[in-house]
């Protein structure tokens, strides 16, 4: 096949494509109420303590609910031990994040919603096109859906942590065994969310006795724009609730996690897969990580990893620690892969750039038993993940 | 957001919203996740369209933000993900799924699949969004010579994948298009 005809073969394919009509007013009307939400919080601001509170109970209609919801982990442990007690002990791919304590790092407003929306979206639309950023675990899949769920029993202002796997080999969102866990805060209505996506045609039943809306194909739910209930991304065709936990389950393999809160199943707290690419780090915001993953293909003596990932902490001074840990199979293999990832790191071809490490920002390559530790600086958290997950990453092989 | 810049981002959206959706599933997309992906690279651009509209390339600064909103929907996936459920297609694309039809759709996703994402974004960018080796060199903000390298490993992997050229093969014969 030439470029001719290859130019052809991609104009063909893409032309089955027939998208729907561009929703502009979805657009334009997002971009506007940031403003408006821009200004009300900052009159609001201009005026006395008392009258903030209510100000904006009086003009968002809140009511209780606008009180600072109580972000506490459960057990009084982190948010990342909460998570890994949740999550069923096979699952072979982990990515989580903690919202709550991204956010009261960078100090976004949690005085109401929609105070913490605004702060969000500042957040979400800085310099997209350079990818710098110092948000860590800010961002959870509803985030880029903040203005339409802005009124929605559900939204990023009540999420405490989640967490992406599968239980068993990596998949993709809509395969059976994959989940998205969400820790809510204390009180969030994940009944007002089933019934409104059982309102949106979704079918109820029950699994292992929690509420369960779901349809049999995301196809016969699905809007135009691949969303469920005009709001809510397309994993919420499948949606488990635990009211008494605060816990939100997307996904095919609610069961699984289920089965965990039941304690008829281990959970990653027990088998401890990730336990070596957590290591002692504290302050956890964001995880990728990933066990058993398979290798591209060659990098000299770079040895394939148990597991890998790389981890986003907070600091006290609002900074992030990013560091990523490449967990070997002994200390021998471990040995081996050192010198070679050294080698790799100073040579390259790493990341977008297919550069050596140092172009990057500045790094420490450490060695720990069987694990491999890379401590970075001087680099956006963005940067880090690129450089983890394109073909030429730093924890791959 | 004045009503002239609402007006000119309109029309721009209207030019550009079906190749954008497009090239967001050559990019490996569902059509409805293109669909997704491209408001929301778009929303990203008409927040700063005031620097959108100075760009010397508009085109290619919203392509740049669209392939940057294509890679961050795939933070949560992990490399050898295949989605094993089939996403809801327009019935426009049902109703033309002839099985030869389908068969070239499948050769072409499967060799874009086949793909590393850095070759298979150069080849969406050269090959279907036609940008020159500098404008994409512009849009991925890498070396020209970084572009060259990607064009020449993805067609490099291409040209010997079997199943396209079976259908090189079987267009030359005058195949379905």
């Amino acid at each position: 096949m030439n470029e001719h005809e290859l130019m052809q073969s991609l104009e063909h394919r893409a032309g089955g494509v027939e998208p729907g009509a561009a929703p502009l007013a979805a657009m334009t009307g997002r971009a506007a109420t940031i403003r408006k939400r821009r200004s009300l919080v900052t009159a609001v601001a201009a005026a006395a303590a008392v009258a903030v509170v209510a100000t904006t109970i009086s003009l968002v209609g809140l009511g209780d609910e606008t009180s600072a919801p109580d972000v506490v982990s459960p057990d009084g442990g982190s948010f990342l031990d909460d998570a890994l007690a949740v999550l069923p002990g096979d699952s072979l791919q982990l990515s989580f994040s903690a919202p709550s304590a991204a956010a009261a790092r960078l100090g976004l407003d949690r005085s109401s919603q929609e105070a913490y929306d605004a702060d969000l979206v500042d957040n979400l639309v800085a310099d997209p096109e350079t990818g710098v950023d110092d948000t860590g675990g800010l961002f959870t899949p509803l985030s880029v859906y903040v203005e339409g769920l802005a009124d929605r029993p559900v939204n990023d202002y009540h999420v405490v942590w989640t967490a992406f796997g599968t239980s068993g080999p990596p998949a993709g969102i809509g395969t059976e065994a994959s989940y998205q866990v969400y820790r809510m805060t204390p009180g969030t209505d994940l009944d007002a969310l089933a019934d409104e996506l059982v309102a949106a045609g979704l079918d109820e039943d029950e699994v292992r006795g929690r509420r369960h809306v779901y349809a049999e194909s995301v196809a016969e739910v699905a809007s135009q724009a691949g969303l469920i209930a005009d709001v809510y991304p397309l994993d919420f065709y499948d949606v488990t609730i635990d009211t008494e936990a605060d816990l939100l389950i997307t996904g095919r393999g609610s069961s699984e996690v289920l089965e965990v809160l039941d304690g008829e199943r281990e959970s990653l707290a027990d088998t401890g897969t990730f336990d070596d690419v957590i290591g002692d780090l504290e302050q956890v915001e964001l995880i990728d990580a990933s066990a058993g993953a398979e290798c591209y293909g060659e990098a000299g003596e770079v040895q394939e990893p148990e597991a890998a990932g790389y981890l986003v902490t907070g600091g006290d001074d609002g900074s992030v620690g990013l560091t990523a840990r490449v967990v070997l199979s002994d200390e021998a293999t471990a040995a081996t892969d050192l010198d070679a990832r050294v080698a790799l790191f100073e040579q390259g071809p790493l990341g977008e750039a297919e550069a050596p490490l140092a172009e990057y920002g500045a790094y420490d390559v450490t060695l720990d038993g069987w694990v491999v530790e890379l401590s970075l600086s001087e680099m956006s958290s963005q940067t880090v993940r690129d450089l983890t997950r394109l073909p030429y990453s730093i924890i791959g092989c | 957001m004045s009503t002239s810049r609402d007006t000119e981002f309109g029309e721009y959206v209207a030019a550009r919203w079906t190749r954008l959706v497009r090239a967001a599933v050559l990019l490996g997309c569902s059509p409805h996740e293109a669909e997704d992906v491209t408001q929301t690279a778009l929303t990203r651009c008409l927040v700063k369209w005031s620097k959108v509209r100075r760009a010397d390339d508009r085109d290619a600064y919203v392509y740049r933000i669209l392939v940057n909103t294509f890679t961050d929907s795939r933070r949560r996936r992990w490399t050898g993900e295949r989605a094993t459920e089939e996403l809801p297609e327009p019935a426009s694309v049902r109703e033309r799924s002839a099985f030869d039809e389908v068969h070239e759709r499948d050769a072409i996703d499967r060799a874009l699949g086949n793909l590393a994402v850095d070759q298979r974004t150069a080849v969406v960018l050269r090959y279907y969004l036609n940008q020159s080796e500098a404008q994409m060199a512009e849009t991925l903000q890498v070396a020209p010579g970084t572009v060259k390298s990607r064009l020449a490993r993805a067609l490099k992997a291409m040209a010997v994948d079997p199943e396209l050229a079976d259908q090189a093969s079987t267009t030359d014969e005058g195949g379905p298009r």
